[in-house]
């Protein structure tokens, strides 16, 4: 055969056990996942994430009303809030 | 919130697993003259298609990620092999459009495994975290 011929068949050779090779890796990545307690089932581990960010939104809501009221209660007691004008992380990137 | 399922997605990897069962006994003309050098090449790229199938049609039917996070790959370069071996055989541009094809399909799941992977590392945060 000629040598266009064996780069092919080498090609072949190479993504067939790339094939193989990942096949068994994350076999024992997913395998070793779900040792660790995590969710097996896709729709419930996306229904999990849609859940933390709920409540993480809200959790970050309370916060904000409660810091608001803090402010408030400052400045109605004549207290210099420290730090004055803080930064969330998300804002300092 | 309900998610929507997809049986189609297991269906699809039904056919695909039946496709490499068929191409055991009768491997498509272009992979045969592409692998022909090397024995049994062939029967061992209709096997990756029948476990890749096998399992992906397994865990997109029962709901569970482990299956087409395992599958997928195999399918990946099954495809890609594919697609290879039609825009190297040399028979026009027909062949040229399949290999095209088959190499696009390959991508795409790709992508698919790239989201399922994601799933399987977030599903592994959560459980470290204890957020459940």
């Amino acid at each position: 055969m000629n040598r266009a011929g064996d780069a092919v068949v080498a090609v072949i050779i190479a993504l067939l056990s790339v094939g193989g090779a990942a096949f068994i890796r994350n076999l024992f990545a997913g395998w070793k996942t779900l040792r660790t307690g995590a969710q097996a089932r896709e729709r419930k581990a996306i229904a999990d994430l849609i859940q933390r960010r709920e409540d993480a939104e809200a959790d970050r809501d309370f916060w904000r009303r409660i810091a608001g009221r803090y402010a408030y209660q400052l400045e109605r007691a004549n207290i210099e809030p420290n730090p004055a004008n803080p930064t969330p992380p998300s804002e300092l990137s | 919130m309900k998610l929507p399922r997809r049986p189609a997605r297991a269906a699809a990897f039904v056919l695909m697993a039946a496709g490499g069962a068929a191409a055991m006994i009768w491997p498509p003309p272009a992979v045969q003259t592409a692998t022909s050098p090397v024995y049994a090449l062939a029967q061992a790229w209709a096997a990756l298609l029948v476990i890749g199938g096998v399992w992906s049609a397994i865990g997109a039917a029962t709901d569970r990620w482990l299956g087409e996070y395992v599958g997928l790959w195999p399918l990946i370069t099954v495809f890609a092999v594919y697609g290879l071996a039609a825009l190297t055989s040399g028979r026009g541009l027909v062949a040229l459009a399949g290999g095209f094809v088959l190499t696009a399909v390959a991508g795409i799941l790709f992508a698919r495994w790239q989201d399922v992977a994601l799933i399987r590392r977030e599903a592994g945060r959560e459980a470290r975290t204890g957020d459940r």
